[in-house]
C-alpha cells in the first residue's frame, strides 16, 4: 500500500489562491447590479432663462371646505426655481403660505385644503391669491371665493368659543394679582369667536394657574376614545403671548393610567409633558403624542411607568401656566386643545 | 482528501497547542514585570489665547476675546488582581477668572475595566477606543490628514479638540460599550487568527423618548507568513420596543480585506472590499445598498504604491464615512459677527482650537461638508459615488524603520476620480490632485511643504447647465529652527483657494439628494502662524505664538481673526 505523504501548499499556491479569491470578489462586485439614474433634479430644469410657460390658476372658483372640498393651483415655468404662493382672506386678513422648488405648480404640490399660515382662519370670504418667485419680478395673481370654512377634526377637548369655558374642566388658580381665566373674544382671535386667556401674576409659586380634564369627565370614554398607536396622534393647540411679555410657559401634561386601576399613579404611572412659550402672534403647535417626554423640573428623564407612550390610556390632560415668580405679571391664550390623528391638525 | 487530512491533524495539535496570541502580552501571563497595583496617569495643559477679530463696516463686534483655562485629566489605573485593569479618569477644568471655584467644572472622562478570562479572552467593559478597517470603522479628517507641515498648529489642534474629544492618531473612534478579543496561535497552517468582537450602545431611550440605538460587529482574521485574510462586520441599528417608534434605522456593512506579500523586496497587494445595506427610520424612504472595493500594490525599496477604487453612491458607512470635525457647527470665538449679528462660519483656525467643531458620535447620514477646502473626498478614503486611481512615489532613500536617510524627504501623490451615479446629469464630475509633500533639514533648520493642486471639473451637463469647473490650489509651509536642544523657532503659513463654479448637493437625511446649489465661487484663506516651543522633558511642551485667519469670499473680505497664545501641555 503507497504510504499517504502530505505536503504545505507551495508558496506559489496560496498565491494563485489569493488572486483567485480577490478576481472573485471583483467579478462577484462587479456582477451586483447598481442604480446609476442621476441623483436629485435634473440640471437642465435648474439653468437657464425664467420664463413663465403657463399662468396661475385655480381649479374652481369657489370652494366649500366644510363640504370637504380643496382647491388647487396650478402655473408652469421653463425651469424648476423657489416659488412662494399666498391665499389671503379680504375681509379677515388671515393667510396660507405655501413654499417649494419646481417647474410647475399643481394638485401634488399646491392644494390647499382650507388651512391657515397667520391666524386668525379664514372666514366664508373671497380670497387674493398670489404666485411670485423670489428673485424674479414676476408676480401672478387670480382669486378663490370661500363659501364654507374648515369645521376643526378630531377629539376637540375644547375650541373655547361657548361664552363660558365648558363645564367639564377643572380649573386651579392660585390666589394672586389680576389673575385672568376666562373665555375671552378680541381681536386678534386665532380660530371661532373667542379663545382662552390665562393671566397672572404669583409671587411665591411658577404656577399660575391650570385647567385639568379627566377622560371620564370629558365623554367617559377611556384614554379619551384614542387610537393606540402613539405615532398617529397629535396634540394641537393655537398659543400666544401677550405682545411685550416672554416670561409665560405654557406646560402640557398627559397622565396615563398604565395599569388600568381608573387613576393615575405618580409614582408608579406614566406622565409625559411638554413645555411651551409662546410668541406675541398666534401659533399653531402639534406635538405627536410619541415624542412626549418626561419632564422633571424642565429636563427630560426617566419615565415613571412603564415607559410606553399608550394614548389609549391617557386619563388626563393637564394645561399649567407658569412664569418665573420674580418676573411679574404673565399672560398667554389659548385657543382650538385637540387631538388629530394621522397627521397634525389643519386649521 | 490527503489536504483535508492534513488540515485536520494541523488543527487538531493547533488546538493542543492553543496559545492565545493577546495572552503573551497579557497581565500575569507568565513572567511578567512588577505592575503596581495604583497608578497615576493623565494630562494636563494651560491655555490662554487673546483673540483679536476684524471685519470691515462691522461696528457691533467687540473685537477682542480672551478666554483660557487650566485642566487636569487625573487617570486612575487600577490593578486589583493580575488580570484585571480598571481605568478611570476625572477631569477638573477651572478657567480663569473662575471666582473661588464657581468657574470649576469636574467631569468623568473614562472609565474602562479591562481583564483577561481564563488567560484566553481579552475584555473590555465601558470606554472603547475602537477601529476596523478604513471602509468599516475609522475616525476619518480628511483636512487634517493632508500632512504634517505646521507642528505648533498640530499641536495645537492634538492637544485641544483632540484631547478633548478622544482624537488618536490612530482613527479610533471614542465609544461606550463591550469588547472581547482572543486569538489562537497554530504550529502549523496559518500562523495565528485573531478575532475581535464589540457592542457599543450609541443612543439611549430616556425612558421612551427616542429609539434605542447600538452598534455591533468585529473582524476576525487568519494570517500566514505572507499573507492575511479578514472578515469585518458592523451593524448599527435602532432597537424596537425602547420608544414608540415602528420604524427603525438599520445600516450593516461587510467587508473582506486581505494582504499578500508577492516578494521578499515589500512588494504587497493589499485589497477591501464588501457591501452595505441601509433602512431609513422614515416611511416611503427605500433601502439603499451598495458594494465596493479598493486594491493597492505597494513597494517598499523605493516606497511607491498604486491603488484603484470603487466606492459606490449608495455605499455607506457611518463609522467610516462620519468625519471626525463639523464644520457647519458653530465656533465658540466670536460665534455671532457683523452687524446684523450673523452666526459665523468656522474656518480652518477654528478647526485646530474648537472643540465644539468636532464629533463624538457617528452621523447616520452624510449631511453636507464645505466644498471649499476639498471635493473629491470629503468623507475620507470611504467617500462614496467615487472611482479612481491613486499613485503614491517617495523617491528620497528610507531607512527601514521609515525614515528619511538624507536631509531631503519628497513624497508625490496623484489621485483621480470619477462619480459613478451622475448628480442632475449623466455626465459625471471628474477629481483630479496633485500633492507633493517635501522636507528639508539639518541640525537646527528644518523646512517643509506642502503644495496640493486640486481641480474638479464636469462638462456637457445640459443646454444652460454652467460647466463644473473648479480649482482649489493649497500651500502649507512651515521653516523652524532650534535655538537649542530644548528650544525650537517655528513660522508657517497656510493658504486654500477655491476658485470657479461650483456645485453642491443638498441631500436630505436619508442620503437623497433633494437639491444642487451652483455659483461662481472665489474663496481664499491665510492662515501664518508662529511659534516659540519649549520642550524641557519628555511629554512636556510649553508653547508661545501667534496665529491669524484671513478669509474672503466673492472678492470680498471676511472677517479677520488673530489670536495670539500661550500654552503648556503635559501628559504623565
Amino acid at each position: 500500500m503507497k504510504k499517504l505523504t502530505f505536503r504545505t501548499p507551495a508558496l506559489w499556491t496560496r498565491h494563485a489562491s489569493l488572486l483567485a479569491l480577490s478576481g472573485s470578489l471583483a467579478l462577484f462586485l462587479s456582477a451586483c447590479e447598481r442604480n446609476l439614474t442621476p441623483d436629485g433634479p435634473n440640471l437642465g430644469d435648474l439653468y437657464g432663462n425664467f420664463e413663465i410657460r403657463e399662468g396661475l390658476a385655480v381649479s374652481a372658483t369657489t370652494v366649500d371646505f366644510s363640504a370637504g372640498q380643496t382647491v388647487h393651483f396650478t402655473a408652469k415655468t421653463s425651469i424648476a426655481a423657489d416659488w412662494v404662493l399666498e391665499v389671503r382672506g379680504t375681509n379677515s386678513g388671515s393667510r396660507w403660505r405655501l413654499e417649494g422648488k419646481s417647474k410647475e405648480l399643481n394638485a401634488a404640490n399646491a392644494t390647499w385644503e382650507g388651512q391657515t399660515t397667520q391666524f386668525p382662519t379664514f372666514a366664508a370670504e373671497p380670497c387674493n391669491v398670489k404666485l411670485w418667485w423670489p428673485g424674479q419680478a414676476d408676480t401672478l395673481k387670480t382669486t378663490v371665493q370661500v363659501t364654507g370654512t374648515r369645521a376643526l377634526e378630531g377629539i376637540v377637548l375644547d375650541a373655547f368659543d361657548a361664552p363660558a369655558i365648558q363645564t367639564h374642566w377643572t380649573p386651579f388658580l392660585q390666589t394672586g394679582a389680576n389673575m385672568k381665566f376666562t373665555t375671552v373674544n378680541e381681536a386678534p382671535r386665532a380660530q371661532g369667536s373667542s379663545y382662552y386667556r390665562m393671566g397672572g401674576a404669583v409671587a411665591w409659586d411658577w404656577l399660575i394657574g391650570m385647567l385639568d380634564l379627566f377622560a371620564n369627565d370629558y365623554d367617559a370614554t377611556e384614554g379619551f376614545g384614542l387610537p393606540t398607536d402613539a405615532t398617529k396622534v397629535y396634540f394641537n393647540g393655537i398659543f400666544k403671548q401677550k405682545e411685550g411679555l416672554s416670561n409665560g410657559i405654557i406646560l402640557l401634561q398627559f397622565r396615563e393610567d398604565d395599569n388600568g386601576d381608573g387613576v393615575y399613579q405618580s409614582s408608579n404611572e406614566d406622565l409625559w409633558a411638554v413645555e411651551l412659550r409662546p410668541t406675541a402672534n398666534w401659533k399653531l403647535e402639534s406635538l405627536k403624542y410619541s415624542d412626549l417626554v418626561t419632564l422633571i423640573n424642565g429636563t427630560p428623564a426617566s419615565a415613571v411607568g412603564n415607559g410606553i407612550h399608550e394614548p389609549h390610556k391617557l386619563h388626563q390632560v393637564s394645561v399649567l401656566f407658569l412664569a418665573n415668580p420674580s418676573s411679574g405679571y404673565a399672560e398667554c391664550d389659548a385657543d382650538a386643545l385637540l387631538f388629530s390623528l394621522n397627521s397634525p391638525a389643519k386649521l | 482528501m490527503m489536504s483535508s487530512i492534513k488540515l485536520g491533524l494541523a488543527l487538531a495539535a493547533a488546538a493542543v497547542g492553543l496559545l492565545p496570541v493577546q495572552a503573551q502580552n497579557a497581565p500575569g501571563a507568565g513572567g511578567t514585570a512588577w505592575r503596581p497595583k495604583f497608578s497615576l496617569n493623565g494630562h494636563t495643559r494651560a491655555v490662554y489665547t487673546a483673540d483679536g477679530f476684524r471685519l470691515a463696516g462691522d461696528t457691533t463686534t467687540l473685537p477682542r476675546e480672551n478666554s483660557g483655562h487650566v485642566l487636569a485629566d487625573l487617570g486612575m489605573n487600577v490593578h486589583p488582581n493580575d488580570q484585571t485593569e480598571v481605568q478611570a479618569m476625572i477631569r477638573v477644568r477651572n478657567d480663569y477668572g473662575g471666582f473661588w471655584g464657581s468657574g470649576v467644572s469636574f467631569d468623568v472622562r473614562q472609565l474602562t475595566v479591562k481583564g483577561l478570562i481564563n488567560n484566553r479572552f481579552r475584555y473590555a467593559l465601558g470606554d472603547l477606543d475602537y477601529k476596523l478597517t478604513p471602509f468599516t470603522m475609522q475616525r476619518t479628517a480628511p483636512l487634517l490628514q493632508a500632512g504634517d507641515v505646521l507642528p505648533s498648529l498640530e499641536l495645537f489642534q492634538r492637544a485641544l479638540p483632540g484631547n478633548d474629544v478622544w482624537m488618536n492618531p490612530d482613527g479610533t473612534w471614542r465609544t461606550q460599550g463591550a469588547s472581547v478579543e482572543w486569538g489562537l496561535r497554530y504550529k502549523k497552517g496559518p500562523e495565528s487568527h485573531k478575532t475581535n468582537l464589540f457592542a457599543m450602545r450609541l443612543r439611549p431611550a430616556l425612558g421612551g423618548a427616542q429609539t434605542e440605538q447600538w452598534a455591533s460587529g468585529g473582524r476576525t482574521a487568519l494570517n500566514w507568513k505572507t499573507f492575511f485574510v479578514g472578515a469585518n462586520a458592523v451593524l448599527v441599528q435602532d432597537v424596537p420596543g425602547t420608544s414608540a417608534a415602528s420604524l427603525f434605522y438599520r445600516n450593516a456593512v461587510a467587508t473582506l480585506d486581505a494582504g499578500l506579500a508577492l516578494n521578499n523586496r515589500g512588494l504587497k497587494l493589499k485589497g477591501e472590499g464588501g457591501i452595505s445595506r441601509t433602512e431609513w427610520a422614515l416611511a416611503n424612504a427605500p433601502a439603499k445598498g451598495d458594494y465596493f472595493y479598493h486594491v493597492t500594490l505597494s513597494g517598499a525599496t523605493r516606497r511607491w504604491s498604486v491603488g484603484y477604487r470603487d466606492i459606490g453612491p449608495d455605499f455607506f458607512s457611518p463609522s467610516a464615512q462620519t468625519t471626525a470635525y463639523n464644520l457647519t457647527n458653530v465656533p465658540g470665538s466670536f460665534s455671532r459677527t457683523g452687524n446684523d449679528r450673523m452666526l459665523r462660519t468656522a474656518n480652518l483656525m477654528d478647526l485646530h482650537r474648537e472643540t465644539s467643531l468636532y464629533r463624538t458620535a457617528w452621523n447616520p447620514t452624510l449631511g453636507a461638508e464645505p466644498s471649499v477646502y476639498l471635493t473629491m473626498d470629503p468623507f475620507g478614503v470611504a467617500t462614496p459615488n467615487r472611482r479612481g486611481l491613486s499613485a503614491e512615489w517617495n523617491p528620497t532613500p528610507h531607512s527601514l524603520a521609515g525614515k528619511p536617510m538624507g536631509p531631503w524627504n519628497l513624497l508625490l501623490k496623484a489621485d483621480w476620480a470619477s462619480e459613478i451615479r451622475g448628480q442632475g446629469t449623466a455626465a459625471l464630475t471628474q477629481f483630479a490632485r496633485l500633492d507633493a509633500l517635501g522636507g528639508w533639514s539639518n541640525k537646527n533648520w528644518s523646512v517643509r511643504a506642502l503644495l496640493r493642486l486640486q481641480r474638479t471639473w464636469r462638462t456637457n451637463a445640459g443646454e444652460n447647465v454652467p460647466n463644473y469647473a473648479l480649482s482649489q490650489p493649497w500651500l502649507k509651509a512651515n521653516v523652524g529652527y532650534r535655538l537649542r536642544d530644548d528650544l525650537r523657532l517655528d513660522a508657517g503659513l497656510w493658504t486654500v483657494q477655491s476658485t470657479g463654479y461650483a456645485f453642491q448637493s443638498v441631500r436630505d437625511a436619508q442620503n437623497q439628494v433633494v437639491d444642487f446649489v451652483g455659483g461662481e465661487v472665489n474663496y481664499r484663506e491665510w492662515l501664518p502662524v508662529a511659534s516659540l516651543t519649549y520642550q524641557p522633558f519628555d511629554k512636556t511642551q510649553l508653547v508661545a505664538g501667534w496665529m491669524a485667519n484671513r478669509t474672503s469670499s466673492e472678492a470680498v473680505a471676511g472677517p479677520s481673526l488673530s489670536s495670539a497664545f500661550v500654552a503648556y501641555i503635559q501628559s504623565f
